[in-house]
């Protein structure tokens, strides 16, 4: 059991460095750039080095920042993603601890993580870093709640809060294609909450100079991107098992091809990802709250009204 | 309320300026601007080296527009000693401007993409200059400080085929820049991050003399090329001038600057006079008692030079007021009352060139002298020191 853990969790590592791979080769595509190139087979070693050498480098800490909750905070930071991880599907209709209430769960530590953000955050006291959390925590109130929301709209349809029942019930269409609003709403927020291109408020290095995470350096920020990374792997395959139907396939039905579509469903959610946020200009944090409460809020809650009235009438 | 410092070292400058801005939470309510940490002293070595051997420092005075800083110096000193420029000359050495012009241009419109974080459009600007800066390689000799001009005219002569890339660069830049225009009046985000940022109305603009694309974004039309200049004169130009002042119409009057730098190119080298081009000058012949001025339009504005003569190979004095030290001050007006997030677009909304800028200030302060000696400085040290 420990060893298959273990296994899974450096699976799951793995995947996230492939994951900023393809990420980095989309954006250098977009810019007509290369990209990645040199290290390992085309370069795709390359997130792997980088994270190796920034593991190596000299932890600077400043005096007057709180270290003990810096590092505890960054630990918990990289646990928590790494915990979500096992309550998450990939591929298959089971994931790993596979108990009735495993989106619950899910949401647990989907909101503990940014919890943890700001508690990092809090523990530096430089004037980048506050300005820096100051806006990370308006991004979280802001991003938050519609995308609780758009990921409970599915299971209030399928009426469990199980993935795997998620996903059985989508055998022969996608959920996608009831919810359109919930779906964009939810890619939104999780480019919100890992803080990608057009929502790079909080870190926005041409105005505060990388914000909160200005100050972290060496294994800290290494694990900071790393639990960044493997966020984005899980959140996405959220919404891949939640809206796209995870390992259902509805043009060529097999059982035992369920990691492939998988596996294809979720390039199309990074390559989705990936295109948006290396097109558009970055937000202000005004313009991050008004995004989200007056137009992707009001908007999932019309669509929770609208599943009301279609569960009331039929 | 606290206190903000932006610079000198910050992501958001590429060269060292510092903002003191005073911050209610993201609100900038008042701003401050500090210069002079990149000063080189190069007026002094002006004044120590020959006239002719200033020629090639003049050019490193800024890295981006440093055939106009030439140019200029040169259009000087011409006129001081009276040397009459060969007509093929001048025509290359205003094509030489407006290619300047182009590169100068796309950099900052990269930029400022940049600042507002679109990454994509950097890589698209700074890509399009990439083929400006290698027609320059060709012209000059090298991409940045092309040493493309001296007294009389201009170093190099055009080729054929080099005359035949030019005109395909420029109808290049023209359709360019009908896509950056597009962009630039149609992309959402982008509007919604420049559209009435740093708005300066015609009368501020006016009251804090701005100049070049900055005034001409605020609905003021100067522009040096139209006193006529070199191959100005006869050169058909016209001036773009917006209205709303905001850093949307700087982006505008200079993606359409580049439209009309790419139709000056076309017309010079359409219009190419035959003959030499330059004056050969004695190295170490003196220059004739006297002072001038020097105006020419650099891509960010005019660009002004004072020379003073008594006789010598030497200049007595060498005066230049580079056009960002015209504008930053309109930097700090427009601050206040914006967010955080729009005091790096609206900095670089200027074009900001630290390096060109940065000249001594000297303050004239009464029951101060400007003037110490050595040992009057050491006092003055150790008072300042003991009082702080």
């Amino acid at each position: 059991m420990i060893i298959e853990a273990i296994e899974f969790v450096i699976l799951i590592i793995a995947l996230s460095f492939l994951m900023e791979y393809i990420e980095r080769k989309i954006r250098a595509k977009v810019q007509q750039r290369i990209g990645p190139k040199y290290t390992g087979l085309l370069g795709i070693l390359q997130p792997f080095a980088d994270f190796l050498k920034l593991i190596f480098k000299e932890d600077v800490t400043s005096y007057s920042s709180d270290w003990i909750l810096s590092i505890v905070s960054t630990l918990f930071l990289l646990t928590s993603s790494i915990a979500l991880a096992f309550f998450v599907p990939f591929g298959t209709n089971n994931p790993i601890i596979n108990y009735e209430y495993n989106l619950l769960a899910s949401i647990v530590l989907i909101t503990i993580y940014s919890l943890f953000v700001g508690m990092l955050g809090f523990s530096l006291t430089g004037s980048y870093e506050t300005v820096g959390v100051g806006r990370m925590l308006q991004q979280v109130v802001s991003y938050e709640t519609p995308y609780i929301i758009s990921l409970l709209i599915p299971s209030l349809l399928v009426g469990s809060l199980n993935f795997s029942r998620i996903i059985e019930y989508q055998k022969s269409f996608p959920l996608f294609l009831f919810f359109p609003i919930s779906f964009v709403v939810s890619l939104m927020s999780i480019m919100a909450k890992l803080e990608k291109a057009p929502f790079d408020v909080p870190e926005a290095e041409t105005e505060i100079g990388g914000g909160w995470l200005s100050e972290i350096s060496s294994w800290k920020l290494a694990s900071i991107k790393l639990a960044s990374n493997i966020s984005f792997l899980v959140n996405a395959s959220i919404i891949v098992d939640l809206y796209l139907g995870g390992s259902n396939n509805y043009i060529f039905p097999s059982q035992n091809l369920g990691v492939l579509y998988f596996t294809i469903k979720l390039l199309f959610v990074v390559f989705l990802l990936t295109l948006i946020s290396s097109v558009l200009a970055r937000y202000k944090i005004d313009q991050v709250v008004s995004f989200f409460w007056k137009y992707a809020t009001p908007l999932t809650i019309l669509q929770l009204i609208l599943l009301f009235l279609v569960k009331m009438f039929s | 309320m606290s206190s903000v410092p932006l610079g000198p070292l910050h992501p958001a400058f590429k060269e060292p300026i510092n903002f003191k801005l005073k911050l209610e939470g993201e609100f900038v309510t008042d701003a401050e601007v500090r210069i002079g940490y990149t000063h080189r002293g190069i007026e002094k070595l002006g004044e120590k080296k020959t006239w002719i051997q200033f020629i090639f420092i003049s050019e490193k005075i800024c890295g981006i527009c440093s055939s106009s800083h030439q140019g200029c110096y040169v259009q000087g000193v011409e006129r001081l000693t009276g040397i009459v420029p060969e007509k093929r000359g001048i025509y290359i050495r205003t094509l030489t401007w407006e290619l300047e012009r182009m590169h100068s241009h796309l950099l900052w419109l990269g930029v400022l993409m940049h600042e507002i974080g679109i990454e994509t459009m950097f890589m698209y600007t700074w890509r399009d200059r990439e083929r400006v800066l290698d027609i320059l390689e060709k012209l000059g000799g090298r991409r940045v400080a092309y040493s493309a001009i001296t007294y009389g005219g201009a170093r190099r002569d055009l080729s054929d085929s080099l005359i035949q890339q030019i005109i395909r660069l420029s109808d290049f830049i023209l359709e360019r820049s009908k896509f950056y225009e597009n962009f630039i009046l149609n992309d959402k985000r982008f509007l919604a991050r420049t559209k009435g940022i740093g708005t300066l109305a015609k009368a501020e603009a006016e009251e804090l003399s701005v100049v070049g694309p900055v005034a001409r974004a605020s609905g003021i039309p100067i522009d040096v090329r139209k006193t006529g200049y070199a191959a100005y004169y006869e050169a058909p130009f016209e001036v773009v001038v917006e209205k709303e002042g905001d850093v949307n119409a700087g982006a505008l009057v200079r993606a359409k600057e580049l439209e009309v730098s790419a139709n000056i190119i076309k017309w010079i080298v359409k219009n190419l006079p035959q003959g030499k081009i330059n004056v050969e000058v004695a190295p170490f012949s003196k220059l004739p008692e006297g002072e001038t001025i020097s105006r020419v339009e650099a891509p960010r504005g005019e660009l002004f030079y004072y020379l003073k003569s008594n006789g010598s190979t030497n200049l007595e004095r060498i005066k230049i007021r580079t056009p960002t030290l015209a504008n930053i001050q309109a930097v700090a007006h427009t601050l206040k009352g914006h967010y955080l997030a729009d005091v790096p677009v609206i900095a670089a909304g200027i074009d900001p060139c630290m390096g060109c800028m940065d000249r001594v200030v000297t303050l004239n302060e009464k029951g101060k002298k400007k003037v110490m000696t050595e040992t009057e400085l050491i006092d003055y040290g150790i008072k300042w020191y003991e009082k702080g």
